[in-house]
């Protein structure tokens, strides 16, 4: 090699145009991956949004569905539920002979029990005394039982009263508060 | 091409852009022409120098030993550049597709002479390094310190059959009149950007390279040949194995050679004990003139144009260096040290006027030459593959920018849907609150069902308990225990029926007839998280009277006591929620 040359072209010739095509390059990749990263977190995020979106949308679809069943269920809970029950009957016993229906002691307690004790939920226990005919009481307590969803039946009991035709009835609710 | 500065009046950076204008405005970087020794390019120019003027000129071509010789018109040393520059393009012209590049070899048969070495008598082991001295710094290893190397060049020359005491070898002088002659078609390669390479030759030293062609003519015992110009002859001693003793010059006079050569040969041979050595005579003058012939009585004429390897009508010493290749000269005389010597070391060939050192590094070499054009190639493709990459880079880029999600940079919020989700739990929480778990008229329509005959039974006591189990405190959801227990009198065939429906699945089925029937679900027994306990217990009624019996347990046969146990485990749908709904 010509030593006068020798350095210059090593290092202009060969070098400098390696090192600037290598540095161009890997300036290149590093921006191509950093807009690369971005994008994916980009697309992420967007995936996240759209999921979300999509999410609202269901639930938002089913809140709608449910919506009129909640309205119509707090709305029992707009009277003490003792109350209701009381009214009911008065108005139930209107429609019976008391031979065949009547209600002989009602007694609501403001502390749970039995169902209502074992859950978080607030609730009280409503206790029954009625006289009457099996099937004027099987009607009442349809009646009452379809009107007021948030009684649960802690326990019934029935016996024959003198009368063979008359049941006496003993029953316990669970009121369901909000 | 404009005019180079000698690269070590550059700086760093300008000495690369004179190389890389020399890779680009010529053709050095890609004809490797520019870095043959002449010798070794495919088309020769041959010269032959003798008395003032060039008086032979041929062209050689091919690339085997034997090639093939064009008789051109000489060009004179007196020609000047442009003189040159046209002869030259004539000789391009005159070969189909032009050749890539041309040897000039000068062949100077106009003067020879011989320095005598300091300590002649002292063979050294490696002469290459003793020659590289006489190349470059003559004045260290020559007995003479006077000489001028700016006018002369020196050559060594070995005598491979000199015993010990005699002089190893010479050093072949040559003055440097021509040396611009060379320079003017070294100067016109350039300005033509096609590879000239020169070579001077002394004809001499070529002539006795080409003599183991001529061995079938010489004897088996010493002998001196006499090499005879118009301006001189050069005697050449051998042993009888072919084996250089000594050279000696002699210069002619005016009328020819001088009367005294045959004395001189004696009195050489008898001081170097080479007893009566046969003496051979070999004209090779192109001057045909008697007198240029020394007169030996006794001497033979040898004719070199006899011998089938040479081409008689060009001079041998042309043929010189094509004759020491080939593996035919190995035998006979080529066998000899001194021959073997001249084909390996190449002693009769060395260049006396090579370009001078500053020519030289005027122009990068081809390693520089072949870095800056695999520098220019990786450049063009790291070039072509940062376009690709841009280009690459620029449609993704512009892809991705119109995706809908680059431009999505907005907060996603979950709240709302957090808001939603507890509205949906608090929905099934409140719908398991109020499901249908225990209803009182479903539990007296199930009574109702056990019994299809009322008048078949008297129930007494009627009771149905719900309560709630729970697992564990930590359990989300209690199981439910529902528990009937009916008791009565009845008739045969009512304990035959209760017999019949008390068992789980006797049970079972009349759970799914009241599901069925009034809607409730919680008396369905074909989930696995439910089951039933059924136990009946019958005993006789000790108060019955078949006959007169007036009060009602009085009339029926059988007391019975029945318990429905109905277990329903915290996975169930109807079990109770611990938690308050939200």
């Amino acid at each position: 090699m010509n030593p006068h040359y020798k350095d210059s072209v090593i290092v202009f010739g060969l070098v400098a145009p390696v090192l600037l095509v290598v540095l161009a390059l890997g300036l290149g990749v590093h921006f191509r991956s950093k807009l690369e990263k971005t994008y994916e977190a980009r697309k992420h995020h967007y995936r996240t949004y759209k999921t979300v979106e999509t999410e609202r949308e269901a639930l938002e679809q089913k809140v709608q569905t449910q919506s009129p069943h909640m309205s119509r269920w707090m709305r029992l809970f707009e009277k003490p539920a003792a109350t209701k029950v009381n009214t009911f009957f008065r108005q139930f016993e209107k429609e019976f002979d008391s031979t065949q229906f009547q209600c002989t002691a009602f007694h609501p307690k403001t502390t749970p029990g039995a169902i209502g004790g074992v859950s978080g939920q607030p609730s009280v226990q409503l206790h029954f005394s009625f006289r009457g005919t099996f099937r004027a009481l099987q009607t009442a307590v349809l009646e009452l039982e379809t009107r007021m969803p948030q009684l649960q039946l802690d326990s019934i009991k029935l016996s024959s009263g003198d009368n063979r035709n008359v049941l006496n009835a003993t029953v316990v609710y669970t009121a369901w508060q909000r | 091409m404009d005019s180079l500065v000698h690269p070590s009046q550059l700086s760093v950076w300008q000495r690369f852009l004179q190389a890389r204008r020399l890779h680009r405005e010529t053709a050095r970087s890609k004809n490797p022409g520019w870095y043959c020794d002449a010798l070794e390019l495919e088309c020769q120019l041959h010269l032959f120098l003798e008395g003032d003027d060039i008086s032979e000129a041929q062209i050689c071509f091919g690339k085997d030993a034997r090639k093939n010789w064009v008789r051109v018109k000489a060009p004179s040393v007196q020609a000047n550049e442009e003189e040159l520059y046209e002869f030259v393009a004539g000789i391009r012209g005159q070969f189909q597709g032009t050749p890539r590049s041309l040897a000039v070899v000068l062949h100077m048969a106009d003067e020879f002479a011989i320095s005598e070495l300091a300590h002649a008598n002292e063979r050294p082991e490696d002469l290459s390094i003793l020659s590289d001295q006489l190349t470059n710094t003559p004045k260290e290893v020559l007995e003479d310190h006077s000489t001028s190397m700016e006018e002369l060049s020196f050559r060594l020359f070995p005598y491979h059959g000199a015993r010990p005491g005699q002089l190893f070898g010479s050093a072949i002088t040559i003055s440097r009149r021509h040396q611009s002659y060379l320079e003017q078609f070294r100067a016109i390669g350039e300005s033509m950007n096609f590879p000239i390479r020169t070579c001077a030759l002394s004809a001499p030293l070529v002539a006795l390279a080409g003599l183991p062609r001529l061995a079938t003519q010489l004897p088996s015992k010493p002998f001196s040949i006499v090499f005879s110009y118009a301006t001189f002859s050069v005697i050449a001693f051998f042993t009888a194995g072919g084996d250089l003793v000594m050279l000696r010059s002699v210069r002619h006079h005016t009328g020819g050679a001088p009367p005294h050569v045959g004395r001189i040969i004696q009195t050489m041979a008898a001081a170097l004990e080479l007893p009566e050595p046969s003496v051979y005579v070999l004209p090779l003058s192109r001057e045909e003139k008697k007198g240029f012939l020394p007169e030996l009585p006794g001497a033979v004429l040898l004719n070199w144009r006899e011998s089938a390897w040479f081409d008689s009508d060009v001079p041998l010493e042309f043929q010189g260096p094509s004759s020491l290749q080939g593996s035919e000269v190995d035998d006979g005389l080529g066998a000899s040290e001194t021959f073997r010597g001249m084909a390996e070391q190449k002693w009769a060939i060395q260049d006396f006027l090579p370009p001078t050192p500053e020519e030289t590094e005027l122009y990068p070499s081809q390693a520089e030459m072949k870095i800056l054009r695999y520098g220019g190639a990786a450049l063009r493709v790291g070039a072509a593959a940062l376009a690709i990459f841009v280009g690459w880079t620029g449609i993704r880029t512009f892809k991705i920018i119109n995706d809908e999600a680059w431009h999505q940079t907005g907060e996603v919020s979950r709240e709302g849907n957090k808001v939603l989700a507890s509205e949906i739990r608090r929905y099934e929480q409140w719908n398991s609150f109020l499901a249908d778990r225990s209803k009182a008229w479903v539990s007296m329509e199930l009574v109702n069902q056990l019994f299809p005959d009322p008048e078949s039974v008297i129930l007494s006591d009627t009771s149905h308990r719900v309560r709630p189990e729970l697992a564990s405190e930590k359990d989300k959801n209690a199981g439910v225990v529902k528990e009937w227990i009916i008791s009565g009198i009845s008739t045969t065939e009512a304990i035959n029926h209760l017999t019949m429906i008390g068992t789980t699945e006797g049970m079972s089925k009349v759970f799914q007839n009241v599901c069925n029937h009034t809607g409730d679900e919680s008396l369905r027994m074909d989930l696995p998280s439910r089951s039933l306990l059924v136990n009946l217990l019958t005993t006789e009624n000790k108060r019955y009277k078949p006959v007169g019996g007036k009060k009602p347990e009085e009339s029926l046969p059988h007391n019975f006591r029945l318990t429905i146990t109905q277990r329903i485990t915290a996975e169930d749908p109807i079990a109770i929620p611990v938690l308050a709904a939200p």
